[in-house]
């Protein structure tokens, strides 16, 4: 069976579909190829929950004198985060670009990202890691600039500037893995097991140059200063692609550094004092955002922060919780921005100063950003409950009380959120005026996102595997 | 066994019903809840009466080998809150069925009610954190919805906000609690935690776990959401004032009893509950609004449960705890009857025909002696227990005086209304209030009287020691009732002219303090956000400054490349220069 290799062949047709064929497809084409590389997906993870994808990898000879392969792994990383991936691609291209403006760019630009974040989660070795990671970086910097609004060519360029840099990093301490390590190997498994050889200042200069590199893209403070264009000026979809997806590249490679480099584990105590100050660094900036893309964009910035603490715990429930809180937060702050570019959409304006009683006009995407609330807040049934629990339960292991401390971010999270919903969503008494009609073209991709999360929120089996 | 579980299934699956029912049957889903509610009643009465105590464990999912259990109980006392809740959830649906008239909210009102009820049902039956949390959190999100119910209002909207920005203190606070008990004892069962000695999780953890009650049963300084929540529609209020939401903080209190005394924590929870109460009376006899009356009366209820739990007294908790349910369920539908038929006037000084429907006045009286403390009727056992149980001679007189506070404003309660003159449009309306408005408030009535019964088999079917009094407390009690009584009657009575003492409202009036706190608190929270965007503005101006300089060095080293042969001719030479200059000194 060659499941990665089939859902990036899908995407890879789809992507040519939507070039192709007519910009009417567009959509057509690229929601049908994205659900067949979710059925793909969903088809995987049947077997992975079933225990027979225990050891699974995929491997095609690609540069053979570096030892270079395309290398696919399944483990309990990448298939849940395939899924994730698979999931909000699918419901942006729904979703995202009601009036398909620049649909094959919009289109493919999604299908083209979906395939870097499913290769990336999936790659076996950091040469692929690291061409995933600039395909992403690209396809989503192209949405912002391109596709996005507002002030989107300076966002970009910020964008920009930050992820060359991280990439300049990611690159430098990859190749310093490369060459430090006993058998020179671009593997994940075989540097894991051939990492201990590598000098102490060697590891420490890795650690701290691909350390930087993954803050700069989950983003943790203090990088990051291109979350807040970024997220506000990217296209509806762009937004979701970036706070659902690709913010979790940066909390994957976290973990990806804590398995492969033993020294990490001795600066986690301090890795943890970064997610407290960002968590609350976040939950602050939130509170006096006018725009309701910025003030989502800070509740995912407290999210991974929170991320970041499970996987600084480490051990079984610290990296189980980190895994959960990727796909649990993605899914549901890529609810968050869905319903809020709706809101953009029909109102023509994202800012609480502006919009009032949006329930009366458009009930579902009322709803749907109080679900968003909801599932950002960790409310039981919902999978972020299921993360925050398994987060913390790690953290306090490995911590004590102090891991605890970034779960009380949530208190002024979930105040402010509280606040836009109350001001901007249900105060019916002066409500603006509908600037075009709702096509209803989001709410299937509500019903996706929604059932995500409750179903993730009720069986957690479904990720952590009936054991 | 599982039986438990399945009082839950009816009000889900009716929720679940009113989700997805059509737009021209919403009528049906009243009647659908009040069945769904009935026969979650006959079950709930079922295992009240045969249920054997056991504890059934539901894996939930695991997790490197822990495994996550939803915990159930049918321990008595646990059994005891089931029936009460289920016993008050079909006289509340009924009730609605006539409250509202319009009918296109039906679905929303009754599928956010049923999941409501279903919370409070769980969290009755709830014996791990893990169980709890799932209802705790369960019933801060239905109370922000209901309480919100008519966001068109804009006081509504606010209510549930503040509501909901004060519940999520005590959600997270719970989760904090749970991950640190889990972590310290590889269990969340109430039974094993409960048996543990004082240590330093523990002790940090109930302190969580307090400010979780506290902030779920409104206590002081959290006290500020209760009286707001008034907004909702008046079934919510008599729901979530009797038996739902901020009894669950109290009934935590009371399970928790032995192990809060144990860890020294129950001075802090009488003093909370001290503050509360006194809070609650001073602005009930202050109040003008119908339902806030009613809504600082329930604070100084919770008050003075948590009293009783800090004063170590089960039983007096336990009966305050039942017959509260009661009194104040009927009053609240009472006040919902009368502020209907008076066209949702809520002042008592404008309300006309308080006794207009004379089932609903009688219910009411007797709701207000029930809750004043009349000896034959049940609100008199709790408080007569928490005056026995008083330790000292401050806590007799403080509870003397709230005893006394109490007389006076539910009388005036009722007085007040009864001022006014006679209208005929409104008296129609009252004497038209439909039957499924008045039948549940007949039934509490009921209950009201026969509940007194309880001191005589709770005590037994609990397995506590009973309060025991001689006569010298109730003649105290009655004394005190009447006397309260009287100076309410000589003031408000009839025709006699109302006393405006500014001054002396002013000090009573103590609810602006707790708003004012938490302006000040909001105020410094949008303090910080604004000194944390100043530093997340210098964050920035850091990068653009490396841009800065990376463009300016670019600019002076541009020309370098600018194509010109005759430079590049120069630049050659001097490199070469150099390198031989170099080779020639260095070699």
């Amino acid at each position: 069976m060659i499941f990665f290799v089939a859902i990036m062949l899908a995407l890879f047709a789809g992507i040519l579909a939507v070039i192709l064929l007519d910009k009417r497809f567009a959509r057509g084409a690229a929601a049908l190829f994205a659900s067949v590389a979710l059925a793909i997906i969903i088809i995987m993870f049947f077997y992975y929950l079933t225990g027979r994808m225990v050891g699974y990898s995929e491997s095609i000879p690609y540069i053979s004198t570096f030892g270079i392969s395309l290398q696919f792994y399944a483990n309990e990383f990448s298939v849940p985060l395939s899924l994730l991936a698979g999931i909000v691609g699918l419901a942006a291209i729904i979703g995202g670009n009601p009036l398909q403006e620049r649909a094959k760019a919009s289109n493919s630009l999604i299908l083209l990202f979906e395939l870097a974040a499913i290769g990336l989660f999936a790659s076996g070795n950091l040469f692929l890691f690291f061409i995933f990671w600039d395909v992403g970086i690209i396809a989503v910097f192209f949405m912002i600039s391109c596709l996005g609004e507002g002030n989107n060519l300076n966002s970009a360029k910020v964008y920009l500037f930050y992820s060359l840099l991280a990439s300049a990093l990611l690159l430098f301490g990859i190749l310093m893995i490369y060459f430090y390590t006993p058998i020179r190997s671009f593997n994940i498994s075989t540097i894991e097991a051939g990492a201990q050889t590598i000098p102490l200042g060697v590891q420490e200069v890795i650690f701290v140059s691909l350390l930087i590199a993954f803050m700069i893209k989950m983003p943790v403070f203090p990088f990051h200063s291109w979350m807040q264009g970024a997220y506000s000026d990217a296209s509806t979809q762009g937004s979701m692609l970036i706070g659902g997806v690709l913010s979790k590249f940066g909390a994957y490679g976290i973990l990806l550094i804590f398995l492969m480099l033993p020294i990490a584990r001795t600066y986690a105590p301090y890795i943890l004092i970064i997610a407290i100050v960002s968590a609350f660094y976040a939950a602050f900036n939130g509170i006096r955002k006018d725009d309701l893309k910025r003030m989502a964009a800070f509740t995912s910035m407290a999210e991974s922060a929170i991320i970041l603490t499970g996987v600084t715990a480490l051990g079984a429930f610290g990296l189980d919780g980190a895994m959960y809180g990727m796909v649990a937060f993605g899914l549901g702050i890529s609810l968050m921005f869905l319903s809020i570019g709706s809101v953009e959409f029909m109102y023509g304006s994202k800012h609480l100063s502006t919009l009032r009683g949006i329930v009366k006009g458009a009930a579902s995407t009322a709803y749907s950003f109080l679900f968003g609330v909801f599932a950002a807040t960790g409310v039981p049934i919902t999978a972020a409950f299921i993360a925050d629990l398994l987060i913390f339960t790690g953290a306090d292991k490995s911590f004590g009380v102090l891991g605890v401390v970034p779960l009380f971010s949530i208190i002024i999270v979930g105040a402010y959120l509280y606040y836009a919903i109350n001001k901007s969503f249900f105060d019916t008494e002066n409500s603006i005026e509908i600037v075009r009609y709702e096509t209803g073209h989001w709410n299937p991709s509500y019903a996706l996102l929604i059932f995500s999360i409750l179903a993730l929120g009720i069986v957690p089996a479904l990720i952590l595997g009936f054991r | 066994m599982v039986f438990e579980l399945l009082v839950l299934v009816p009000t889900l699956l009716a929720s679940l019903f009113c989700i997805a029912v059509k737009d021209g049957r919403v009528r049906l889903t009243g009647y659908v809840s009040v069945f769904a509610s009935v026969i979650t009643l006959a079950i709930a009465v079922y295992l009240l009466v045969y249920a054997p105590v056991s504890t059934t464990n539901i894996s939930w999912f695991t997790v490197a080998g822990h495994t996550f259990n939803i915990s159930l109980t049918s321990a008595h006392i646990n059994m005891m809150l089931l029936a009460l809740v289920a016993f008050i959830s079909p006289l509340i649906m009924i009730y609605s069925l006539g409250f509202f008239e319009e009918t296109h909210e039906h679905r929303r009102f009754y599928a956010e009610m049923n999941l409501f009820a279903a919370s409070m049902l769980f969290f009755a039956m709830a014996a791990n954190f893990v169980s709890l949390i799932i209802a705790w959190e369960g019933l801060g999100i239905t109370s922000y919805l209901l309480i919100g119910f008519w966001y068109r209002k804009r006081d509504a909207a606010v209510a549930a906000r503040e509501s909901i920005s004060i519940i999520i203190i005590g959600d997270v606070a719970m989760l904090a609690a749970l991950v640190i008990l889990l972590n310290a004892y590889g269990t969340t069962s109430f039974s094993y935690i409960s048996a543990q000695q004082a240590g330093y999780q523990i002790y940090l953890a109930f302190a969580l776990v307090m400010l979780a009650i506290f902030t779920k049963s409104a206590q002081f300084p959290f006290s500020g959401w209760l009286p707001k929540a008034m907004e909702g529609p008046t079934p919510v209020s008599a729901f979530l004032h009797s038996s739902t939401m901020v009894k669950a903080g109290v009934f935590l209190a009371i399970i928790f009893m032995p192990l809060l005394f144990r860890l020294g924590l129950l001075p802090v929870v009488f003093v909370i509950g001290a503050i509360t109460a006194v809070i609650g009376v001073l602005n009930a006899i202050s109040g003008t609004h119908i339902k806030r009356i009613l809504a600082y009366s329930t604070l100084e209820d919770l008050g003075l449960m948590l009293m009783a739990v800090g004063l170590n007294s089960v039983m007096a908790a336990v009966l305050l705890f039942v017959t509260q349910t009661f009194y104040k369920a009927i009053l609240f539908l009472d006040a919902g009857s009368i502020t209907r038929a008076n066209n949702e006037e809520y002042n008592i000084f404008k309300l006309r025909e308080s006794g207009g429907n004379k089932l609903i006045f009688w219910t009411a009286v007797i709701g207000v002696l029930s809750i004043a403390g009349i000896f034959p009727l049940s609100g008199f056992l709790g408080k007569i227990g928490l005056e026995v149980s008083a330790t000292n001679i401050y806590t007799y007189i403080l509870l003397v005086l709230i005893e006394l506070g109490t007389s006076f404003y539910i009388f005036r309660w009722i007085f007040v209304p009864m001022r006014n003159s006679r209208k005929g449009e409104i008296l129609e309306k009252l004497k038209g209030t439909p039957l499924s408005m008045v039948i549940p408030q007949t039934i509490l009535a009921f209950a009201v009287v026969a509940a007194t019964s309880l001191y005589f088999f709770l005590p037994q079917y609990l397995g506590i020691s009973n309060i025991n009094f001689g006569y010298s407390a109730p003649i105290v009690e009655t004394i005190l009732v009447v006397v309260g009584a009287s100076i309410a009657y000589y003031i408000y009575r009839k025709g006699h002219k109302i006393p405006t003492n500014k001054t002396l409202f002013a000090v009573v009036h103590s609810i602006d303090w707790i708003n004012a706190l938490y302006l000040v608190v909001s105020k410094l929270a949008l303090l910080t956000s604004r000194a944390v965007e100043f530093i997340d503005y210098l964050v920035y101006l850091i990068f653009a400054l490396c841009g800065f300089v990376a463009i300016v060095v670019g600019r002076r080293f541009r020309n370098i490349v600018s194509g010109n042969l005759n430079l590049y001719t120069a630049w050659i030479v001097i490199g070469m220069a150099i390198l031989i200059i170099a080779m020639v000194f260095v070699l």
